[in-house]
């Protein structure tokens, strides 16, 4: 990369470190900011700063928000009693993307994985059980993902919430829209089969 | 570059890129290896059950130098329930770690992922009367594989067989009362049953010890210790061992 200057050079580095970001597309990039205006370079600049200043984990169901109380559990529309538990707040988007549920959220923040040492205490578990005590919650979805480690995190949560007297469902797992019943492995068709509806 | 067919345990899974993972396999024929799995991380792919932890599968990968490409995979058996007990979770992890910490790349042992695969599916089945069992007689059977058999019929240091009450880490096996004196280094006091419990985990096949009945207290010890001596033969501690320790009254 000798060729370029210092300046810009260390711009590419940067922008390749973005996920995603390979060094062609990390040298396009810079080629396109260094041509921008200076009112659309400081507004960029002023985004990524205020972005990493002033998002802030909602102080109820800890998805990313920069306010105290994210607008999901500020909004009184949202039906009080039931709640979601996601793994990342990338997971809350996906599903308000889909407009099916209109309940509330808790972002555990990761999964349980022995190998990873990601214990009950390095995820927003406890902040869970407490939640779920302290309000009038009639059901909660276990929402993590279909991996070893979601799994087992949603049963772990599942069986220490149960007794609470609070209803406790796992999303359904089936076939991906668009796949082919011939490459569907064994074990999501056997859920698949589990969770089948009457149509 | 000829693909290589062989099945394989998946004993340790990393992300890598965007969709990307890269896989640690126990393979039948080609020992401990590292695998590329592509787009595993994408809802689409193929390949998603085949390439988690615990995944037992039939895999068709191009060769690499470090890492191999996955090319195709077939899942044979997952032991999906041990995701619906943490602690079984947990004590399956550390025998994946175990299996990571113990073998080289490349570095073959279908004996020992025999045993590991016929261990994961007792305890995933919920078939052994306990767990810690099959824990303590995989980490002995394990350890004596690779060649540090503990000594576990006379002391290590007078060679008698009378007064035997300690396990001598430095020692590689039992010593007697009178010898405790003269040693150095980590002991773990042993009870006749604890020492008979060590000798049946070298001598009883694995079928026959998951219907063995024992008190979970003395197995973790006898884990605990078993676990302290892998540490001090292969020269690293698992962390996965560790973590099922704190597991055993995570939120308390
Ligand atoms: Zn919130
Ligand atoms: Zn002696």
């Amino acid at each position: 990369m000798g060729y370029y200057p210092k300046t810009l050079e260390r711009l590419v580095l940067e922008l390749g470190k973005l996920p995603g970001i390979g060094e062609k597309s990390a040298q396009r990039l810079a080629f396109h900011i260094i041509n921008l205006s200076d009112e659309e370079i400081s507004s960029l600049s002023e985004a990524l700063i205020s972005a990493k200043a002033k998002i802030v984990l909602c102080q109820k169901c800890f998805t990313i928000t920069d306010k105290e109380i994210c607008d999901i559990c500020e909004n009184p529309k949202r039906d009080q009693e039931t709640i979601c538990v996601v793994q990342n707040s990338r997971d809350i988007f996906a599903i308000e993307k889909t407009r099916e549920y209109n309940g509330l959220y808790h972002v555990l923040h990761g999964a349980i994985s022995p190998l990873d040492g990601i214990g009950p205490q390095d995820i927003k578990a406890r902040e869970l059980l407490l939640r779920i005590g302290e309000s009038d919650i009639k059901e909660v979805i276990m929402a993590t993902n279909a991996t070893v480690e979601g799994e087992a995190t949603a049963m772990y949560l599942g069986n220490l919430i149960s007794p609470l007297g609070v209803k406790v469902t796992r999303l359904a797992k089936g076939i991906p829209i668009g796949a082919d019943l011939e490459y569907t492995d064994e074990i999501t068709l056997i859920k698949a089969f589990e969770g089948r509806n009457e149509i | 570059m000829a693909l290589i067919k062989t099945k394989g345990l998946v004993i340790k899974e990393q992300p890598y890129k965007e969709q990307d993972k890269i896989l640690t396999i126990f393979t039948e024929d080609e020992g401990k290896i590292q695998c590329i799995a592509r787009g595993v991380r994408r809802q689409k792919s193929g390949l998603l059950a085949s390439t988690q932890i615990f995944a037992y599968s039939e895999f068709v990968y191009y060769p690499g130098k470090n890492f191999g490409i996955i090319n195709q995979s077939n899942l044979i058996e997952a032991f999906y329930p041990l995701r619906n007990d943490l602690t079984k979770m947990a004590l399956a992890s550390y025998l994946l770690d175990l299996m990571y910490n113990a073998y080289e790349f490349f570095q073959k042992s279908p004996e020992i992922l025999k045993l590991l695969l016929h261990v994961l599916f007792y305890m995933s089945g919920g078939k052994a009367k306990n767990d810690l069992i099959l824990v303590g007689a995989f980490q002995m059977k394990l350890v004596s594989y690779l060649g540090y058999r503990p000594g576990l019929e006379r002391c290590m240091i007078c060679q008698d067989d009378q007064e035997i009450s300690l396990f001598s880490i430095e020692n590689n096996g039992i010593i007697c009362s009178g010898c405790r004196e003269q040693t150095e280094g980590y002991l773990y006091k042993l009870n006749p049953a604890m020492l008979e419990l060590l000798q049946d985990f070298l001598r009883q096949p694995i079928k026959q010890l998951k219907d063995r009945e024992v008190s979970s207290a003395e197995a973790i010890k006898i884990n605990d210790l078993l676990d302290h001596y892998i540490g001090y033969c292969i020269g690293k501690s698992s962390k996965a061992y560790a973590f099922y320790k704190t597991m055993l009254n995570p939120l308390g």
